[in-house]
């Protein structure tokens, strides 16, 4: 396998996992972006621990996994009583705040990052990285195709009809956003390991607006259309004409307002996804 | 569902098995021999958010690659960059370093950019390429060493000169204030070593005045800056940023005088965006002053073509770096024959690293151990919309 087809497979795998956690929490209607700081402290803690501890990737992953989830209950119960505008605020106030506490603090590298972590063959990296993402994709599936599912979806509607037919939307957020963050958390491991570091720069707003750009492309009603956005969104970059390249941005800009403006709900909607269901029976 | 589900994730391993498959039965033929073409790559960005900068650079590189192969490229043979855009994204940064070494070249040019040198550097490290990086900061430099040529300055020697000679200027000034935006990291550390400088020249740092980026009100910063007592002012920010900064500043009656810009915040847009107000400023860079000839052509070649608009002062970086590589072929026999690439690598690296006397584009340096030293300092006040040298300083080489 080359570099390349390494570096593509990977980061498309990362790019859904991050996709979904975003995709989950739209699905209430709270745009939460908690998975994005929970990366960024999965990817820290894989440096902390692999450079000073020494610790294996399967030690680091639960580490990054119950580190994130802590992370993210300190606020959840507060942030799953706000409507999507708060939410957003909130989730962006939080991401700023845990990189300027990575920033500052001379232990995790400050604005230099931390590098070292060590290489991984890049089969073991794919294998945990697709092992991750279906074990993850088999979570929302079963999660979308639910009594869950039709709660997320009451929710999304209304959330106080929701509430009036029994649905507890606060705890569902707070499980969703626990859910989220893990899979952040995961995802953070795996790109520290993919890069052989990290650094602040690497989790900024950029990152948060391409997660979004993915779900809103791929479609913010079905898990599906994550997996179709995350590589093509990564790949248009690499895969353009070199005297295109510097056209990628608007490319990119002209999909996402096409998309809104012609097929609001995404690639793969629900008709789709129906669609090709009947087809299959 | 269920069926769609499984169908779905076994089509994504699939794909990925089939995939990952490709690159293994159609790699091409690999050639032996000596190099026909040098296909040199250059890892830049060209698109996100410095995509107006890139293409300076690669304006700027284009031109000295016509010129290098009008004097017989290297070695007789002609030279051919390959740009790789990194998009000021960190993984798109790693996998251009990637596509850089499946194609098995001899070296590259760039990364530029510290975020991108961090993202792309492992990979280049691990894989023994070298990276003639005229921009990438000495802490990148000293974290990838050998492996890394940065000829940019030291923290040590921006600390030694900036502030010294803006203050031999105007030796009234005795408390500084730092007004800082962190677009990079390196911006911080030249601050806070400056602060240290600032402390050493029995002056005093009134406290450090952040500069969010894309305000859209720079009143407050000024304020802030004035508030802390401080009567110099020290600016490292974006020049658009810089710009309204000093605005606010002289409407508060500051001395322009007492005003340094670094070079971030110093540049044509500064100049532009500033007009009837920079007047009398200090800045340790200019856009336009250079002592080489040869620059001289091709700045004027570019304002020719760009509405007088001069190329940024940091362009001259990478490209310069050309002819470095191009003495490395020349002198140490390089053929470009795959076969002695691990060789032949190695052996650019450690000529690249220690070279004395490198004529660049616009002045001589040293460089020892992939860093450069002894760039010149200069120092220059804006005088009717331009800048005007003032004192160079030749650093001392320990």
């Amino acid at each position: 396998m080359s570099n390349f087809q390494f570096y593509f497979f990977e980061f498309s795998a990362i790019y859904i996992m991050l996709g979904w956690a975003v995709y989950l929490m739209f699905r209430i209607n709270q745009p939460y972006f908690g998975s994005l700081y929970s990366m960024c402290i999965g990817a820290y803690f894989a440096a902390y621990a692999t450079i000073n501890w020494g610790w294996p990737i399967w030690l680091v992953l639960i580490g990054a996994v119950a580190v994130s989830i802590l992370f993210a209950l300190i606020p959840a119960f507060r942030l799953a009583k706000l409507g999507p505008f708060p939410m957003v605020i909130a989730s962006m106030a939080i991401m700023f705040i845990i990189q300027t506490v990575v920033k500052n603090t001379e232990a995790l590298g400050a604005r230099y990052g931390m590098f070292g972590v060590p290489h991984l063959s890049p089969y073991l990296t794919l294998s945990i990285t697709y092992g991750f993402l279906i074990f993850i994709g088999y979570m929302v599936y079963h999660l979308d195709y639910s009594h869950v599912g039709r709660a997320m979806d009451a929710i999304h509607y209304d959330r106080d009809v929701a509430t009036t037919l029994g649905i507890d939307a606060g705890k569902l957020s707070v499980q969703f956003q626990l859910f989220s963050s893990a899979v952040g958390g995961v995802a953070g491991v795996l790109y520290a390991y993919t890069m052989e570091g990290v650094f602040p720069e690497a989790f900024s707003m950029n990152f948060m607006m391409h997660a979004i750009t993915i779900v809103v492309l791929g479609g913010m009603f079905t898990m599906w259309g994550v997996i179709i956005s995350a590589p093509v969104l990564w790949s248009i970059n690499h895969f353009l004409p070199e005297n295109m390249t510097g056209m990628s941005v608007i490319v990119y800009g002209v999909l996402l307002i096409v998309m809104l403006l012609v097929r609001p709900s995404g690639v793969i909607d629900r008709k789709i996804v129906n669609w090709i269901a009947r087809r299959k029976r | 569902m269920k069926r769609l589900f499984y169908c779905a994730m076994a089509l994504i391993l699939t794909a990925g098995i089939m995939m990952s498959g490709c690159g293994q039965g159609n790699e091409p033929e690999e050639k032996t021999g000596p190099a026909e073409e040098w296909n040199i790559p250059f890892l830049i960005f060209l698109s996100g958010p410095l995509a107006g900068d890139g293409a300076m650079h690669k304006w700027l590189t284009n031109h000295v690659v016509d010129e290098i192969n009008e004097n017989g490229g290297f070695a007789g043979k002609p030279l051919k960059i390959e740009y790789y855009d990194t998009a000021m994204d960190p993984p798109k940064a790693a996998a251009s370093m990637a596509k850089i070494v499946d194609a098995k070249a001899l070296c590259l040019i760039g990364p530029m950019n510290d975020n991108e040198c961090k993202a792309a550097m492992p990979l280049a490290a691990r894989e023994g390429i070298y990276a003639f990086s005229g921009t990438a900061s000495d802490d990148v430099w000293k974290k990838f060493k050998p492996w890394v040529l940065n000829t940019s300055s030291t923290v040590e020697e921006e600390k030694e000169y900036n502030v010294p000679m803006w203050i031999k200027q105007v030796p009234e000034v005795t408390s500084i204030v730092g007004i800082v935006e962190p677009m990079y990291p390196y911006i911080t550390t030249v601050w806070e070593a400056t602060k240290d400088k600032i402390g050493e020249m029995g002056l005093k740092t009134t406290g450090k005045v952040e500069v969010p980026s894309g305000m859209l009100d720079y009143s407050i910063i000024a304020a802030r800056a004035i508030e802390t007592g401080a009567d110099g002012y020290y600016i490292s920010c974006s020049e658009e940023a810089a710009a309204k900064v000093v605005k606010e500043l002289l409407d508060r009656k500051v001395d322009p005088a007492h005003i340094y810009l670094w070079s971030s915040a110093m540049g044509a847009t500064f100049l532009k965006q500033s007009e009837g107000y920079n007047e009398g400023l200090y800045t340790g860079v200019s856009p336009t002053y250079t002592e080489n000839p040869k620059y001289a052509e091709y700045l004027k070649l570019y304002m020719d073509t760009h509405d007088g608009e001069p190329l940024k002062f940091m362009c001259h970086f990478n490209a310069e770096l050309l002819y470095l590589l191009k003495e490395a072929i020349e002198t140490q026999g390089i053929t470009g024959d795959p076969a002695k690439l691990k060789e032949e690598r190695i052996k650019i690296r450690d000529y690249a690293n220690n070279k004395k006397g490198f004529q660049g584009l616009k002045y001589t340096y040293d460089i020892v151990d992939g860093q450069a030293v002894g760039i010149p300092r200069y120092l220059y006040r804006i005088e009717n919309g331009t800048t005007v040298l003032i004192e160079k300083v030749v650093p001392e080489v320990k």
